[in-house]
């Protein structure tokens, strides 16, 4: 919002340079954004909160918050004071108009003036002048007129043709359905219900707060005006500006809500320098309508407690000269005070409104800063926190960068992947097609990520832990994953599998899990919606007992292809939550082995299609509980064995035992029955 | 007889001192003290000599012994040393060369200034809570006294979800959403730290984003004031710029706090004198904060006159932007290696 700094000078009567007044402001007001200097007058253009707007939205409110803020007495309180516009204004004639209000509470006051002009001039040079520095473009003298006294008093006017209001009646409601009208800058509108609206007998003529009807605005040739200054519900006031998508700064104070003894002070105004520019006559008495006046606002106020709130031992005469300087009636009740809050604060309503008032005029600045004295008590823990920690600098000693992506998605990013859409949750106001959804599975951001950082790089390594959400009966299901990517260019992409899994494994194991495993789906990899992501014959499910906690694989080429991936890709993703349950921090000592380990080796031939598990199955329970560990360290296939279909693995087997050292024999007679159990099963061994 | 010795000492002398490998060494000990060395042989002749010679004989002789092995052996220890230097002087490498490195990954910068804030707050005793992003409108707005036609939403704008759903879903707009959520389950006194990813609807440039992270706080307990709240702030940003950096705090409004604050520091890049950064102002805002409105503690069924509570946010992109001197808030979510290896 604008201000001119010279009529705020005017009616504040303060010394101080716009620089050194928005240095204040800044502290214990509110934000000065920027000074513009416009002729020679200053812009000052301020950040007024919305619960400030009725009483600092404009000249007379800002000047007093200055004088507030600098000690001052306001010099002009001629408007600022104001309410006995009844008192002067002469009873004239009777109304032409009739006005009725549908319901007080869309309209808790309305009034208004008829007026009678000879022409139409342009305003004088000074108004003109100011109007600029706001940042309002002068138009003509009643245009400028009710632009200019709102900005002096806050209180929006509206200047009705009087000749165009037909059968001499005006009624405020709300809208219905479907009704139409055309406003003054000619754009045609479709209402839907609940805009405030004027019509006449006829027609509808204005969007009450919003903007007038072009049907019935003042035009070169109007003679006779009817000048409106009403208080409107502020929430139906905010949501049809919103539903229009339109906002002046009528609407705004509007929106935030104006008191209701302003519209006399507002009408008295502009009916003063419609005469005074115009040489308008009155044509009638000043309509109102208007409800029992309400009974002012009194807060208690505790001193004791506002002190303890700001932290500052401050007393009561300070309180009570805060509030003299505010221009807010104080009565001792006590130790306490009630304080009697003027109409126009309408951001006043309760003690901790009050406590902010004290504490800005006290000045933030002073208050000595401290630390909380409570006592220490533990916080709750958090695992699932605990254990991302533990996994990120797991990840990142293993050679992987995080990255942290947007959650968004859309049709085309899902096509690409072959993803379903429909268990992606949509946004209602979406702002480009990339931000359709919300990404229903957020392994598919990082593996876009993979491809496009190919661009750069040979070799990517990202991880990240993120949200995936899904729709599911109504209600949005959120999912914190954990996702490993990798690829290296001109590679097969099974070391890249290997090396994943392996990550995997040393992070799984570095968090106290051992007893997982991975779970090659035969039956389902086909027809299992999630693994549409993975190659079919390259992807694992990550188990711990019968409990799935991921997914590892090479991403399905036909999605590298639709990607446009210049390498193959191996990723994993891990439910953040089932790990964190799962995670162990407990450790406990084995005794290490008093008698020495002995390693033999042995290589097996097996068809292509064996797994290392079968052979290791084999092994295992033969070598019975003397075999403490297997290590495959040799996986290995030549042409001669490709043309027959067959390669070989080799494994370090060890023997140890807790009790005596293991004599030749023994050992022998255990590698026999291994070698003759994996020879029963028609494989070659050498050992 | 003297004058052999003397001749033997004259050429031990010499030839110890000419030998330049570990096997001539051998060859001139065994000529000399070996078997049949020299010295050796005049040793074993004294015993024919005259009385009166032989002692006198026997002692220069013997002396002259001591004097050989004692050359020998100070010549062994040369050559070894020497023998070792040149091994090792082979072995010279090139230190110049670059490191082989084993391949670290690097934490996102996001990550990295969240921890920095987070473990300040944790050695004050505060616990970590989380809460979903996607949020409800009750715990995002209304219970933060921010009810449907409050025109300060309009600061706020918003991603909805899709109507057809059981609840009306929006986006988190700000952490303080987790405040009542956290609240309705827990008694105080208790100090907490909320972080997490929040959403606004806006036209993204350098410093706007659509997507960033927070980090809320919350302190609830019998006693607390505005200035736990500014002694917290300073301590936080001091930690974070140092000592020396300057901050101010000052009036703000948010509708879930009351008395509303704002702390800024003064700009990191122009240090007060005004730049494009912090348009002419000098100041940055980070911290904004207040005192807990009562409406909040009503909402969460907590009765304002036994508590207190002091809140405040931080916006952990925009510490990390300032800290790391980064120009544009979108690298941050653009997953672009080149950016991400930095730190």
């Amino acid at each position: 919002m604008k201000f001119s700094y010279n009529w705020l000078k005017e009616i504040a009567g303060f010394k101080e340079s716009p620089q050194q007044l928005a240095e204040i402001l800044n502290i214990r007001s509110f934000e000065v954004e920027t000074i513009e200097k416009v002729g020679n007058d200053f812009a000052i253009d301020a950040k007024i909160p919305t619960n400030r707007i009725s009483d600092a939205g404009h000249h007379m409110g800002f000047a007093r918050e200055i004088s507030a803020v600098l000690n001052l007495k306001v010099k002009n309180q001629k408007i600022g004071r104001g309410g006995n516009a009844r008192k002067t204004v002469q009873k004239i004639g009777r109304s032409s108009i009739k006005i009725s209000v549908a319901a007080e509470k869309l309209c808790p006051r309305y009034t208004a003036q008829e007026l009678e002009i000879e022409k139409i001039t342009p305003s004088p040079q000074w108004m003109q002048e100011r109007l600029i520095t706001c940042g309002m473009r002068p138009i003509d003298a009643v245009v400028d007129i009710t632009n200019y006294v709102m900005l002096e008093t806050g209180q929006p006017l509206h200047a009705f043709d009087l000749d165009k209001i037909k059968g001499g009646k005006m009624t405020i409601r709300e809208s219905k359905m479907g009704e139409e009208l055309v406003t003054l800058d000619g754009i045609p509108h479709t209402l839907s219900e609940e805009v405030i609206v004027i019509e006449d007998t006829e027609r509808l003529i204005d969007l009450a707060g919003i903007m007038g009807g072009r049907n019935s605005c003042v035009s070169p040739g109007t003679r006779k005006i009817l000048v409106q200054a009403a208080v409107f519900d502020p929430a139906k006031i905010y949501k049809a500006a919103r539903a229009l998508n339109f906002s002046s700064a009528a609407s705004k104070i509007y929106s935030a809500g104006i008191d209701l003894d302003r519209t006399q002070i507002g009408l008295q105004r502009v009916v003063e320098l419609f005469t005074t520019i115009l040489g308008a006559k009155r044509l009638g008495p000043v309509i109102d309508i208007s409800p029992k006046k309400a009974a002012p606002t009194r807060i208690r106020f505790r001193p004791e407690h506002a002190s303890g709130a700001i932290g500052q031992n401050l007393t009561s005469a300070f309180y009570k000269s805060v509030f003299a300087r505010l221009g807010f009636g104080v009565q001792k009740k006590g130790t306490d005070f009630l304080v009697e809050i003027p109409s126009i604060r309408r951001d006043i309503q309760i003690e901790e409104d009050l406590i902010e008032e004290v504490a800005r005029m006290f000045g933030y600045e002073k208050i000595a800063p401290k630390l909380p004295e409570s006592p220490i008590a533990l916080p709750p823990s958090n695992d699932e926190y605990f254990w991302a920690e533990r996994v990120r600098d797991t990840l990142v000693g293993a050679g992987f960068t995080e990255s942290i992506l947007y959650e968004f998605t859309g049709d085309r990013e899902l096509g690409e992947f072959r993803a379903n859409a429909e268990q992606a949750p949509r946004l209602e106001n979406p702002m480009n097609p990339e931000t359709k959804y919300l990404v229903p599975r957020v392994l598919i951001k990082y593996i876009s990520s993979v491809a496009e950082n190919l661009r750069n790089f040979d070799s990517v390594r990202i991880f990240g832990i993120a949200k995936s959400f899904r729709k599911e009966g109504g209600i949005i299901i959120e999912r914190k994953d954990l996702i490993l990517a990798a690829t290296q260019k001109g590679a097969s992409g099974e070391d890249e599998f290997y090396q994943m899994k392996g990550v995997i494994d040393q992070l799984l194991e570095g968090i106290g899990i051992s007893d997982h495993w991975y779970d090659e789906m035969i039956e389902s990899r086909i027809k299992n919606q999630e693994s549409r992501v993975f190659h079919p014959y390259r992807m694992a499910e990550i188990k711990i007992g019968d409990e799935k906690i991921g997914n590892i694989g090479e991403i399905h080429p036909a999605i590298l292809k639709n990607i446009k991936s210049k390498a193959r890709i191996v990723a994993a993703e891990i439910d953040m939550a089932t790990l964190a349950q799962l995670a162990t921090a407990e450790q406990e000592y084995r005794p290490i082995g008093k008698y020495p380990a002995v390693v033999r080796d042995i290589a097996v031939r097996v068809p292509h299609d064996t797994r290392a598990e079968d052979i290791l199955n084999i092994i295992e329970p033969t070598g019975g509980e003397l075999l403490i560990d297997t290590d495959l360290f040799d996986y290995f296939q030549d042409e001669a064995m490709n043309e027959s279909d067959q390669k070989s693995l080799a494994f370090h087997l060890i023997f140890q035992s807790p009790e005596r050292t293991l004599t030749d024999a023994e050992i022998h007679k255990r590698m026999t029955q291994i070698q003759e159990a994996l020879e029963e099963k028609g494989w070659t061994v050498r050992s | 007889m003297q004058h052999n010795l003397i001749k033997i000492r004259e050429n031990a002398e010499k030839e110890i001192s000419d030998v330049v490998t570990r096997d001539a060494l051998e060859t001139t000990r065994i000529q000399y003290l070996g078997r049949s060395g020299a010295l050796t042989a005049i040793l074993r002749s004294i015993k024919e000599l005259p009385e009166d010679e032989r002692r006198k004989v026997g002692e220069e002789a013997n002396h002259l012994r001591v004097h050989i092995e004692h050359l020998l052996e100070e010549k062994r220890a040369h050559l070894e040393r020497t023998n070792q230097e040149t091994i090792l002087q082979k072995e010279w490498i090139d230190v110049t060369r670059p490191g082989i490195r084993i391949g670290k990954g690097h934490l996102h910068p996001i990550t990295k200034i969240r921890r920095e804030i987070e473990a300040i707050f944790i050695s004050m005793g505060f616990g970590v809570v989380e809460g979903p992003e996607v949020e409800l409108e009750h715990y995002n707005f209304d219970a933060l006294n921010l009810p449907e036609t409050h025109p300060a939403r309009e600061m706020q704008d918003t991603w909805w979800l899709e109507h057809n759903l059981k609840e009306r879903y929006l986006l988190r707009t700000q952490v303080t959403a987790i405040q009542v959520r956290f609240m309705e389950k827990n008694n105080p006194p208790f100090r907490i730290i909320m972080p997490g990813v929040v959403y606004r609807r806006e036209a993204t440039d350098t410093s706007h984003e659509i997507q960033f992270t927070q980090m809320d706080g919350l302190v609830v307990d019998k006693k607390v004031s505005l200035a736990d709240l500014k002694g917290i702030m300073e301590t936080v940003l001091k930690r974070l710029f140092g000592d020396n950096i300057k901050t101010r705090l000052r009036a703000g409004y948010f509708p879930f706090v009351e008395p509303g604050v704002e702390m800024d520091i003064e700009c990191l890049y122009c240090r007060q004198k005004g730049c494009s950064l912090c348009k002419q102002s000098g100041w940055i805002e980070v911290f904004p904060g207040g005192i807990v409105h009562p409406h909040v503690f009503k909402t969460a069924g907590y009765n304002s006159k036994d508590w207190q509570g002091i809140a405040w946010d931080i916006g952990v992109d925009r510490i990390a932007i300032l800290k790391y001197k980064i120009p544009d808030l979108r690298l941050l979510r653009s997953g672009d290696l080149r950016f991400l290896r930095q730190f």
